[in-house]
């Protein structure tokens, strides 16, 4: 599946102001291929991975995943759209505490309609390729940082996504933990020939992506103030 | 300037300030916790203590500086000329004649049964604060003098009159009403007052009185006792003039009790309402003390922060809950119990007890003080472990063992039996958290039908802190509700029971129509002519009156001898009833309540010595019975052993039987006839006159219902509350679901479904628990009112106590709930 964004606006009112948080974004992710974004706080790159996920509708422009446009679905038919097409990793996780890990991982799969106990039994092998294989009865709290970052990269991959997104999926996790799941991430979206957006502060991203771009204000820009680039991410 | 671990007060202030800003909804869930069980507890403790203090009150304020009385021992009374003795007596300072007599108001806007008391200007002389104006002729008026209150209720103003019925006549009197001002605490009592003059001639006791207070000169107390002894002769009684209040404890104490019980469960409710409240912002609060230490603050100054935001939260939820238990009081809890006004002189005054309210007080600071201990303590989303959840049941196991032991052991201590099952339930929860998750999981593993419930159950699997205290609120609840609404609905079948076969002896009952236990005598009308009424077939004379012995105002009955039920069977406890009933029909012998005759050392076939109007006499046990729904117990002998004893052939009530084919309206109407239009008396059919008492039988016990019904509502409201709290506190969860695919509405049902299964153990839980206590409570109920309450489960009850809880909870919560789950999916990467 190719995602892509083509002119996309988002304004947020603050007060009596309008700001573009992404203004005139056009960006196309071919299968395979991982795009590391990064920008200052502020810059506007949650709105665009959540405009990219059918989260948030765009002012204007528009959202194509395999030239459909997805921008404009209804709410529950993107929430369908992205519980059977898109891997969403985020920074904080968010796992149930209660629940164990396999039931965290398979809770897209439960919510798209599965028994539970088939669920788990899918998400099983999920787990054994990310090391969780034996402690898939555990809950989060038993986990460390890395760990649960890795339930957190199962649960966006359990329903076979075709697109994947993810906020910040190293920043609670240190240098080697942080290489470990971006070159995991890299990887997948090689083997699964996923077109992936990853919004990331860290240096390393830079190493494992096929294009790095930089978003200022709404706007994308070229890379070329990050230490060790690689790509050639030129925008649209 | 006052400092505090170094820091300053108003910096303190300015900490609690910055916390309501930030948690003002958990801040005000804590604080309602707190409010809602201090005006519980404080609206039981006044109300209480307001019947027993409004009485004192009437008691002191009449007789002043009187110590000593002597009582008519039936509503006859006795001759007056024993008071001008008395006041002759050696040692005697004064002495003040009083008449009391039960009669029935009739008004424009309603009727009132309540107790006439007629005075006499030697009143004043004893110095209470309502002698003088009770003494006082141009306050009292020419006729009846009532308070504002009676007179709204019967609708006549002062100067108009009103229908009086005393001794079976009905005439119209004039009516003054007592400003609160001059009346004082008799003004805010049903009483109505008049001189004794004219409340001998109303009452039809010409020259008699049945009261007359002394007032002995220092230190001849003993020596006048005696004189007086010798001087009533054992046809009166001679006591100290609180003696009434006593019998009144005596009367109102298991009420008291059960009341107090509830109030203690409300107590706990409320705690847990608090403590749930509490547990939203632990973590938040553990952060704070740890970067207040990073900035390099002493350990003492957390602690005093904690500490004083706790008490301030203390004192402004005592505050309000103080408010709100006036409110309580004023609104709800201020009716005065009738079937306790025809018996002693309450009246519906207030009784400020300051240390109640500082009780209270206390005991809310100290609520928010514990919470504040618990809050430095635990983290609240943490597992409690499986092995502390086994040690939590064992020891709830254990708890109930205890309870069932002591409680068989020694009854009077089953009212500390019923919060210690409380507290069980709350230790029973860790286990039934994992036991029905657990159990609902292997249900809905495999079925996709219910995805919304399995997503629910992956938040509950592990029992945490917060979901335990959420849990044990609807828990505890319940719990009260159906284990004290349990053995209510117990008494109230029991004395329905009773009613029923106590009045099926008869069509139609004439008496004076107050909603009394027909202990009220009148003139008998000509029961010649009423028998001769055609639609009459038989008329029977049933006489009843009070008896007071030690602490006991006992319930004399005189029963017909050609009544075809001398006792009810549903009141039998040893005995044969054919026996007893052949014995009572020949004479000479009794039945006694149980609690009485073992008071007494007395056992069927024993004799037993009351102490009549004529002198004291001694019948033989015919059996014990239960108490026929009056606390402080019955003795029943035939009504011609009662006209000998009491002195007076008078009857209290007329059992009518009526001609085959007659129906009970025609024959009411052919008796009403026949008792002529001058007459006083009222005639109800079988059916009135069982509604009648069917309300009278409630209204001892109205209180438990209105608390259980409080309780039921506040503890559904802080359920709603803390799952709206939870569901709002989990927003950026939700919305990280959403990003993973999940709806609005899925969102709501999961959590829907979540809130029903922590509801629904609750709710479990407090059944379970509640209906073992009902099985303690009923034990403890018949033994302490000595009521025929048989133990019974309804069903629909129970369903009603836990639906309740439920459908309250969860439509209450689904509201909020909605709302969370519309949260942005910015919300997800808040955090």
């Amino acid at each position: 599946m190719r995602l892509e964004l083509r002119e996309v606006v988002k304004r947020y009112r603050s007060g009596t102001e309008t700001i573009r948080a992404v203004d005139r974004v056009s960006l196309t992710v071919a299968p395979g291929e991982l795009v590391a974004l990064y920008g200052p706080s502020g810059s506007g790159k949650t709105t665009l991975l959540l405009t990219a996920g059918a989260m948030l509708r765009p002012d204007s422009g528009a959202v194509l995943a395999d030239d459909r446009v997805i921008s404009a679905l209804p709410e529950s038919k993107a929430a369908a759209f992205r519980r059977d097409n898109i891997g969403f990793v985020l920074q904080s996780f968010h796992l149930m505490d209660s629940a164990t890990i396999a039931d965290n991982a398979a809770i897209k799969l439960v919510l798209a309609g599965m028994p539970p106990r088939r669920a788990r039994r899918l998400v099983r092998p999920w787990l054994e390729r990310l090391g969780l294989g034996e402690r898939h009865a555990a809950t989060p709290a038993r986990l460390s940082t890395g760990e649960r970052q890795r339930v957190a990269i199962a649960r966006a991959l359990a329903n076979d996504p075709k697109i994947l997104l993810a906020d910040e999926p190293t920043g609670s996790l240190d240098a080697d933990r942080s290489r470990d799941v971006l070159r995991l991430l890299r990887d997948l979206t090689r083997e699964r020939a996923l077109p992936a957006i990853v919004v990331t502060h860290d240096p390393e991203a830079a190493e494992v992506a096929d294009r790095t771009l930089v978003l200022r204000d709404g706007r994308l820009t070229d890379a070329g103030t990050l230490p060790r680039p690689v790509g050639s991410g030129t925008g649209p | 300037m006052i400092r505090l671990a170094g820091l300053r007060i108003r910096a303190l202030f300015g900490f609690y300030a910055a916390r309501i800003r930030q948690h003002p909804v958990q801040e005000m869930l804590a604080g309602a916790g707190i409010a809602v069980g201090v005006a519980l507890v404080y609206a039981v403790m006044v109300s209480s203590a307001s019947i027993t203090g409004s009485a004192a009150r009437v008691v002191e304020g009449v007789a002043g500086h009187a110590q000593l009385q002597v009582t008519a021992r039936s509503d006859q009374g006795f001759d007056q000329r024993l008071a001008a003795e008395i006041r002759a007596l050696d040692g005697v300072e004064d002495a003040a004649p009083l008449l009391r007599s039960n009669v029935m108001l009739v008004g424009p806007d309603g009727s009132r049964s309540t107790q006439m008391v007629g005075v006499s200007p030697t009143l004043a002389a004893l110095g209470g604060e309502l002698g003088p104006i009770l003494a006082d002729g141009d306050a009292l008026g020419t006729g009846l003098a009532v308070s504002e209150g009676v007179a709204e209720s019967l609708g006549v103003a002062s100067g108009g009159s009103v229908e009086l019925r005393a001794d079976g006549r009905a005439r119209m009197v004039p009516l003054s009403v007592l400003s609160p001002e001059v009346g004082g605490a008799l003004a805010g009592s049903g009483a109505v007052v008049t001189s004794l003059r004219l409340a001998q001639r109303y009452a039809n006791r010409d020259r008699r009185v049945s009261q007359v207070l002394v007032q002995t000169i220092s230190g001849r107390r003993p020596a006048v006792e005696r004189e007086l002894e010798r001087l009533a002769g054992g046809f009166a009684n001679v006591t100290g003039v609180d003696a009434e209040l006593a019998a009144l404890r005596q009367a109102t104490k298991p009420n008291d009790q059960s009341t107090q019980l509830f109030a203690a469960i409300g107590v706990m409710v409320g705690w847990l309402i608090s403590f749930n409240a509490m547990l939203f912002t632990v973590a938040e609060r553990r952060r704070f003390v740890t970067a207040l230490r990073l900035e390099g603050a002493s350990p003492r100054q957390p602690l005093t922060i904690l500490g004083f935001e706790a008490l301030l939260l203390g004192v402004l939820a005592s505050g309000f809950g103080l408010l709100l238990g006036e409110l309580l009081v004023r609104l709800i809890f201020d009716d005065v119990p009738d079937y306790l006004a025809f018996a002693f002189p309450v009246g519906s005054g207030r009784d400020f007890q300051p240390s109640i309210v500082v009780l209270c007080f206390l005991g809310g600071v100290l609520a928010a003080g514990l919470d504040a201990f618990y809050r430095g303590q635990a983290e609240s989303r943490e597992e409690i472990a499986p092995r502390t959840g086994r040690f939590l049941l064992w020891t709830a196991l254990a708890v109930v063992a205890a309870t069932t032991v002591v409680a068989v052991a020694v009854p009077a201590v089953t009212i500390v039996g019923g919060i210690t099952l409380a507290v069980a339930a709350m230790l029973v929860m860790p286990v039934a958290f994992r036991f029905a998750a657990g159990w609902l999981e292997r249900v809905t593993g495999s079925t996709s039908r219910l995805n919304m419930l399995s997503v629910a159950l992956m938040e509950l699997r592990g029992p945490t802190t917060r979901g335990v205290a959420l849990t044990a609120v609807a828990a505890v609840a319940v719990y009260g509700s159906v284990a004290i609404g349990g053995a209510r609905d117990d008494i109230v079948r029991g004395l329905d029971s009773h009613t029923r076969q106590w009045l099926s002896n008869a069509d139609l009952w004439v008496t004076t129509g107050g909603q009394d236990l027909m202990i009220n005598s009148f003139t008998a009308p000509d029961l010649d002519r009423l028998r001769a009424a055609e639609a009459v077939a038989a008329v029977r004379v049933h006489r009843g009156g009070f008896l007071d012995i030690g602490d006991r105002r006992l319930w004399l009955i005189g029963r017909p001898v050609d009544s075809p039920t001398m006792i009810p069977a549903s009141q039998m406890l040893d005995g044969d009833i054919e026996q007893a009933t052949a014995r009572l029909r020949a004479g000479g012998w009794a039945t006694a309540s149980a609690a009485f005759a073992n008071e007494r050392g007395v056992e069927v076939g024993d004799r037993l010595r009351l102490p009549t109007p004529t002198g004291a006499r001694s019948f033989r046990l015919a059996a014990t019975t239960l108490n026929f729904g009056w606390i402080p117990g019955a003795v029943t002998i035939n009504n011609r052993d009662y006209a000998d004893a009491v002195g007076t052939v008078a009857p209290s009530a007329l059992e009518v039987d009526l001609a085959p084919g007659t129906s009970a309206e025609a024959g009411r109407q052919a008796v009403e006839a026949a008792l002529g239009p001058a007459s006083g008396l009222t005639v109800q059919t079988r059916a009135e006159r069982e509604a009648q008492y069917y309300d009278f039988g409630r209204e001892g016990i109205a209180r438990l219902d209105q608390i259980a019904a409080l309780l039921l509502l506040a503890a559904a409201l802080a359920v709603a509350c803390a799952l709206a709290a939870a569901a709002w506190q989990r927003r950026p969860r939700l919305a990280a679901l959403k990003i993973q695919g999940a709806t609005r509405t899925q969102l709501w049902r999961a959590m829907l479904c979540e809130a029903g299964v922590l509801v629904a153990i609750g709710c479990t839980v407090g059944l379970t628990l509640g209906v073992y206590g009902h099985l303690l409570a009923g034990r403890f109920v018949r033994s302490a009112t000595g009521f025929a309450s048989p133990f019974t489960l309804q069903a629909d009850e129970l369903l009603l106590a836990g639906g309740f809880v439920a459908v309250v909870a969860l439509a209450v919560s689904a509201i909020p709930g909605w709302f969370a789950a519309g949260a942005s999916a910015r919300a997800s990467f808040s955090e």
